[in-house]
């Protein structure tokens, strides 16, 4: 399957509501799980652009909706399996990790801030208790490990620290992209 | 822009199937459309109409239980049209004891107009977030109407409502206030192990009316007191209260703060019911720690 297929089938499967979309960093935290970089994402999403299969909204974040054609497309495309998104759960890992290593995934190349709503909707994808994330967010800025970017939209970062525990280059600290 | 169509139930079923989690290219759960419209408060026979019309117009294929958006309807859903706002219920904010008895009304809701159901709990679960529940609540929901006895599990994970469910389904409505009239003082601990029925709940509240048999109006403080009296933990008042309500043995006025103790009460209070309930009562009765000292202050 070619990067803007995948990209589209990626957009299709994510949790969210028909009419809003996808949010773009809950895109691409699948696309790292299932080829294990970054690579290729932005020209996939591009090409799909391109072939007015995918549609780029801006409101209050990125979110990536198909256009009708691409709706249609798809429908003639193959499946990709859902048990690709049924990622595995890591039994032994501290909540707190769990927390820095999806951090950690969408953090490899530049820091970026991701939304309460996506971070949530990627605890969801990873099977995680929805009920322990907001202790985990707790700790883990109680810990001087995350905070709240206080620029634009409402996301959480990586701290120096909480790049350094997670085996990051320590950039600065609270910056978006 | 434009409204869809010329019936307003049309644009709001392509509103609500725009506002579903899901996946656009799958199939709907007509069953899942049908908890998400009628807690918006829209009447079922418009969602039949609306699909029908929606069906017709060929925005989705006719699958009577699970249609799903063809292109055209998916390029409506998404930005062709302006479609309406349906109107958002949030969750109320309640004290422990009205939200757990809030979070059972939420999902014995899924059951009512078809109580001998059995759903299974990735239906439920999909409905329960559709509906615009929080996720974390699906366990905590379920876990209490399977601790209260109104819902049962099933082979294959299906869930179906008890006969007390399905009596607390064909019952009155819980009044509007009702949770004043129980203090929200954190109160005392389920014990482990203590499964009360509404049965055993309602009988324990009627004894309330046996200390003064000529009475049938009381104040609705005594309810509350005399379940403290016998025992009966402060985490389950307010569903005793509902109960007697609820099974029309107690007339409640939140605002007169009064109880009046109905012919049906009377009778079921009189009544020894069957063997197995009176067993039910006795074994309940044994577990809990009656009372004897001065009431509490709150009283």
């Amino acid at each position: 399957m070619n990067d803007s297929d995948l990209v589209l089938r990626i957009v299709e499967m994510a949790p969210r509501a028909i009419r809003t979309g996808a949010e773009s960093v809950v895109v691409l935290y699948l696309w790292i799980q299932l080829r294990g970089s970054q690579a290729g994402f932005a020209d996939g999403v591009k090409r799909a652009v391109e072939q007015d299969h995918l549609r780029v909204r801006r409101d209050g974040g990125f979110f990536l909706r198909l256009t009708t054609r691409g709706f249609e497309y798809l429908q003639k495309t193959p499946e990709v399996s859902d048990a690709l998104l049924q990622l595995e759960r890591p039994s032994d890992n501290s909540q707190q990790q769990r927390l820095v290593d999806i951090l950690a995934d969408l953090n490899r190349t530049v820091p970026r801030a991701v939304s309460p709503a996506a971070l949530k909707q990627i605890w969801d994808i990873r099977r995680y208790r929805a009920d322990e994330l907001r202790p985990t967010i707790d700790a883990l800025i109680d810990a001087g490990h995350l905070e709240m970017t206080t620029t634009e939209l409402p996301g959480f970062v990586l701290t120096r620290a909480g790049r350094q525990a997670a085996g990051l280059s320590a950039g600065t600290d609270g910056q978006r992209t | 822009m434009l409204r869809y169509h010329a019936d307003d139930s049309a644009n709001c079923l392509l509103t609500l199937i725009g506002t579903l989690p899901g996946r656009p290219t799958a199939r709907l759960d007509t069953w899942v459309l049908r908890q998400c419209w009628l807690r918006r408060g829209l009447r079922a026979p418009a969602l039949e109409r609306a699909l029908s019309l929606l069906v017709r117009d060929g925005l989705l294929t006719s699958s009577a239980q699970h249609p799903a958006l063809t292109a055209r309807g998916y390029g409506v859903v998404v930005d062709e049209f302006a479609l309406p706002e349906l109107a958002e219920t949030p969750p109320p904010s309640l004290p422990p004891a009205a939200r757990e008895h809030d979070l059972r009304a939420r999902m014995l809701g899924f059951w009512m107009g078809t109580p001998t159901a059995g759903r299974p709990a990735d239906q439920l679960s999909r409905a329960w977030i559709a509906v615009g529940e929080s996720r974390h609540l699906f366990r905590q929901a379920l876990g209490i109407c399977l601790r209260s006895g109104h819902l049962a599990r099933r082979r294959r994970a299906q869930f179906e409502a008890t006969d007390d469910g399905r009596q607390w389904l064909l019952g009155r409505n819980t009044p509007a206030g009702l949770d004043t009239l129980v203090p929200t003082t954190p109160g005392d601990a389920l014990p482990d192990g203590l499964a009360l029925d509404d049965g055993t709940l309602c009988r324990l509240a009627l004894g309330a009316f046996r200390r003064r048999p000529a009475r049938t109006r009381i104040p609705a403080a005594r309810l509350t007191h005399h379940l403290w009296r016998v025992g009966v933990p402060d985490a389950l008042w307010l569903r005793a209260l509902d109960a007697v309500h609820r099974y029309g043995h107690v007339d409640i006025d939140v605002a007169g703060q009064d109880a009046v103790l109905t012919h049906a009460g009377h009778r079921f209070a009189a009544q020894a019911g069957t063997l197995r309930a009176r067993i039910r009562y006795v074994q309940a009765v044994r577990q809990l720690r009656p009372r004897q000292d001065t009431p509490h202050e709150r009283f």
